[in-house]
């Protein structure tokens, strides 16, 4: 029997892993709402195809796509777990305290990287620090990633790349989807999506999560919680209205998270600065957003069309770390007026005006114990312009695409945004691009470092300063498609090469004096990323996907010359292993990742973090119309050893009083294995 | 060292077996496909009229559970619908009235039903 069935061997030795749903549709909802529905007919649905991560042969970028299948592959719960088993983008956390994730793309922060919600720049400012944990996986129906430098439409900012959500739809015809997730360290969510149309031209799609994490963890006997407690309530309405001549999509969304953590027993009201009261971290977000994208076709055709983008979005936050606290808010802005024509089958053009702006109303405290210091900081940002984008096409051999914005930008004046993408396809077993830019964008210190506050460190230099940082990014791409496997498009072995090279970056350096933290402006800093995929579907149903990744980051310290980053792993390796029975009724998932080492900053144990593996596997049991899973996160239970850095009082405990206490200095994981198991249920109209 | 040896053996390991998956798949791309012990199945195809990949979505999620239902292949490109399905289980009048039902047209294409083998 087994010689007949060999998968069933395969499939013996992924026993008890979670699997994820099938589904591969992609509906970009792109820069121009005209045109925003891309429901591509150029696609197949063969049952046997599940896609969950792929690298798009179709875009003109190195665009990687996690698809509804590839959210639903782990327990990934929000944004930020969704990347769990991407090798392009690695998950970490900013500090041992409050749960803000922070992503790595081409090996720079995640600030660098940016974020779009269906081409609508969001999760910017303070919502950056935690902004990944506020949005739901189940809400997503993929995520696009495209490393290096993207199309001038939505602005000068991307320096390593960005990423692109793209939300449940309208028109999804799906009048209930229910999702509840428990974890085994108490975590609990629940999800509900609901899609139907309100007569003939309008849709809408409410959404909500509800999650909460309710009894601590101290897993590592550190006496600091491993994951904050947390309440987390959000809700969104999204809207379609559509005709022929005419499509207006708007939405609204809010969302409150309080999150507590550090030692058990905090409390913020009480905590005074050298008490021997536990000390922690107690986070409230609050978020109300609003967009409109209103798109008109100029022609039958739709080759040519006007858009206008609106976005608005108030962040507050009110983040208490020890004795000392942020509190913010922030107002920001978003327009792009457009015009698109395409003039031929070869050429094609884009132009508009864009702006961004940001009020920001920050009150910091800083109570440590060589600083003691109030900074009210009210900056306001303004960046606007005009962009033109140029593609030719010669048929689907070759795409050039040449963009250039030109912003204003306050102080610094005008300056000029060029970028560059080539995709030459001269077989149909290889596409070869070539990608270049600027990227510019006005740093926060404070913001863009959150970890720098769960320290005792004093804050030296320009700290309250925002200056514009600047870089270049170029690399390039060459995939070759296989000709073995079940499907050729999925065959493919594919090497990047991706250099961004800053000639103005801020960076905190906590190397310069024992019990400080300088910040300021180095000239030379860069990171030069080279990538390996390969992925195959050997035998019907199994897929098989390999990254390697190495990263080689140098950054110019004052206190150390050119260096390498500090907590940056120069190499990880991702193995993806699924297997699906006939019409995927079970489906079976294994993800495992190997993390290189990392510099260590030199008040740490050691020059260098250990190599160290995380395992994940999910198995689900598909009925009709709902789904089943369990599945495993760390399967081999590795954690950071010594995350708190600093002196220990008598009794043992670390004393969050002194100079010396840090808790950001994170490379590696801080939960321990952690199992989940849930159900989602779909009601199709 | 150890540590660069360590990094260097789980490099190829990666790679052997990156290696020999592939070795295994182009292998099996050149040999005749082993024909499994015969059943009773149909082959069918319906043109149909889906609009976008949600409709593609909706049609697959629901066909493919249908008692009897083998493999299933819904294309948007085509706008076809190829159900195999097992004959003494089901059968093209329920899949036409599950097509309806779910809003689409179902019309079945010429000599399309195409029984494979008999048990």
């Amino acid at each position: 029997m087994l010689r007949e069935k060999p998968h069933l061997l395969l499939a013996a030795g992924f026993f008890l892993f979670v699997s994820s749903l099938p589904g591969i549709c992609q509906n970009a909802d792109s820069l121009a709402a005209a045109y925003s529905r891309v429901d591509s007919l150029h696609s197949s649905v063969v049952l046997s195809r599940r896609d969950a991560n792929y690298l798009s042969k179709g875009k003109d970028m190195r665009v990687e796509v996690i698809s509804s299948a590839g959210l639903q592959k782990m327990a990934c719960c929000n944004l930020a777990e969704s990347f769990e088993n991407s090798a392009s983008v690695t998950v970490g956390y900013s500090d041992a305290v409050t749960g803000a994730r922070q992503i790595r793309l081409l090996g720079l922060s995640g600030v660098y990287t940016q974020m779009l919600d269906e081409n609508r720049p969001f999760m910017r400012g303070l919502a950056a620090p935690w902004g990944l944990g506020f949005v739901p996986g189940q809400w997503l129906e993929s995520i696009q990633i495209a490393k290096g430098s993207p199309s001038v439409v939505n602005g000068g900012e991307s320096m390593t790349g960005q990423i692109n959500i793209e939300h449940r739809k309208p028109t999804d015809e799906i009048p209930l989807f229910l999702a509840l997730n428990g974890m085994s360290d108490s975590r609990m969510i629940l999800d509900f999506v609901s899609s139907f149309p309100l007569g003939e031209r309008f849709y809408t799609a409410l959404m909500g999560h509800v999650e909460g994490n309710f009894m601590t963890h101290d897993m590592n006997g550190d006496g600091f919680m491993d994951d904050p407690k947390s309440l987390q309530f959000n809700v969104s309405d999204r809207w379609l209205y559509y005709t022929p001549s005419l499509q207006v999509r708007f939405g609204i969304r809010a969302l409150q998270d309080h999150r507590q953590g550090g030692q058990s027993g905090y409390d913020k009201v009480a905590y005074t600065f050298g008490s021997t009261a536990p000390w922690g971290s107690d986070v409230t977000n609050r978020s109300l957003g609003a967009y409109l994208k209103v798109g008109v076709p100029l022609r039958d055709d739709q080759s040519s069309s006007v858009a206008a983008i609106v976005d608005y979005t108030y962040n507050a936050v009110d983040a208490f770390f020890g004795a000392s606290c942020l509190l913010g808010k922030q107002h920001s802005a978003f327009l792009n007026l457009l015009y698109r024509n395409q003039v031929n089958e070869s050429h094609d053009f884009t132009v508009g005006l864009s702006a961004t702006a940001d009020r920001y109303d920050k009150n910091i405290l800083r109570a440590v114990a060589s600083q003691d210091v109030m900074l009210p900081l009210a900056p306001s940002f303004f960046v606007g312009g005009a962009y033109g984008e140029y593609t030719f096409h010669s048929g689907d051999v070759f795409t050039a695409i040449l963009g250039a914005r030109l912003d204003y930008y306050g102080n610094e004046g005008v300056r000029a945004v060029p970028r560059a993408t080539l995709k030459w396809q001269p077989a149909s077993w290889l596409v070869l691009r070539a990608n270049g830019g600027r990227g510019l964008r006005y740093s926060d210190p404070l913001i863009d470092n959150i970890g720098v506050f769960s320290t005792g460190k004093k804050w030296s230099g320009d700290y309250d300063a925002s200056p514009l940082e600047k870089s270049w990014t170029y690399g390039g791409n060459a995939t070759f498609y296989l000709p073995f496997g079940q499907n050729e498009e999925t065959s493919y072995v594919s090497f990047d090469f991706f250099r961004c090279a800053f000639s103005s970056q801020m960076v905190p350096d906590y190397e310069m004096k024992a019990g400080e933290i300088a910040f300021y402006v180095t000239p030379d800093s860069y990171t030069n990323n080279y990538q390996m995929d390969f992925s195959v579907e050997p035998i019907e149903r199994f897929t098989l996907g390999l990254t390697a990744r190495f990263t080689d980051a140098k950054v110019l310290l004052k206190s150390k010359g050119l260096v390498e980053k500090p907590l940056l792993p120069r190499f990880k390796g991702v193995l993806n292993l699924q297997y699906r029975t006939n019409l995927s009724r079970w489906i079976f998932d294994f993800t495992a990742a190997l993390n290189g080492s990392a510099r260590l900053y030199d008040f740490m144990e050691g020059d260098r973090s250990p190599l160290y593996p995380l395992l994940y596997a999910q198995v689900t049991r598909r009925f009709k119309g709902w789904d089943i899973y369990i599945g495993g996160e760390n399967l081999t239970n590795f954690t950071q050893k010594s995350v708190i850095q600093g002196p220990r009082r008598a009794d043992g405990s670390f004393d969050p009083s002194s100079a010396l206490f840090d808790a950001s200095a994170v490379w590696g994981p801080l939960m321990g294995i952690r199992l989940d198991a849930g159900i989602r249920i779909t009601i199709w109209k | 060292m150890k540590r660069i040896l360590l990094h260097l053996s789980l490099v190829l390991s990666f790679l052997l077996m990156a290696g020999m998956t592939s070795s295994y798949a182009y292998a099996s791309s050149q040999k005749p496909r082993k024909e499994k012990a015969s059943e009773t199945l149909t082959t069918v195809t319906f043109t149909t009229n889906m609009h976008c990949r949600n409709c593609q979505k909706k049609l697959t999620e629901n066909l493919s559970f249908m008692k009897g239902v083998k493999d299933l292949e819904v294309s948007l490109e085509k706008q076809e619908i190829t159900l195999k399905y097992d004959s003494r289980k089901t059968g093209e009048d329920a899949f036409v009235k599950e097509i309806n039902r779910l809003g689409y047209k179902a019309e079945k294409k010429a000599d399309s039903a195409v029984p494979q083998k008999v048990k």
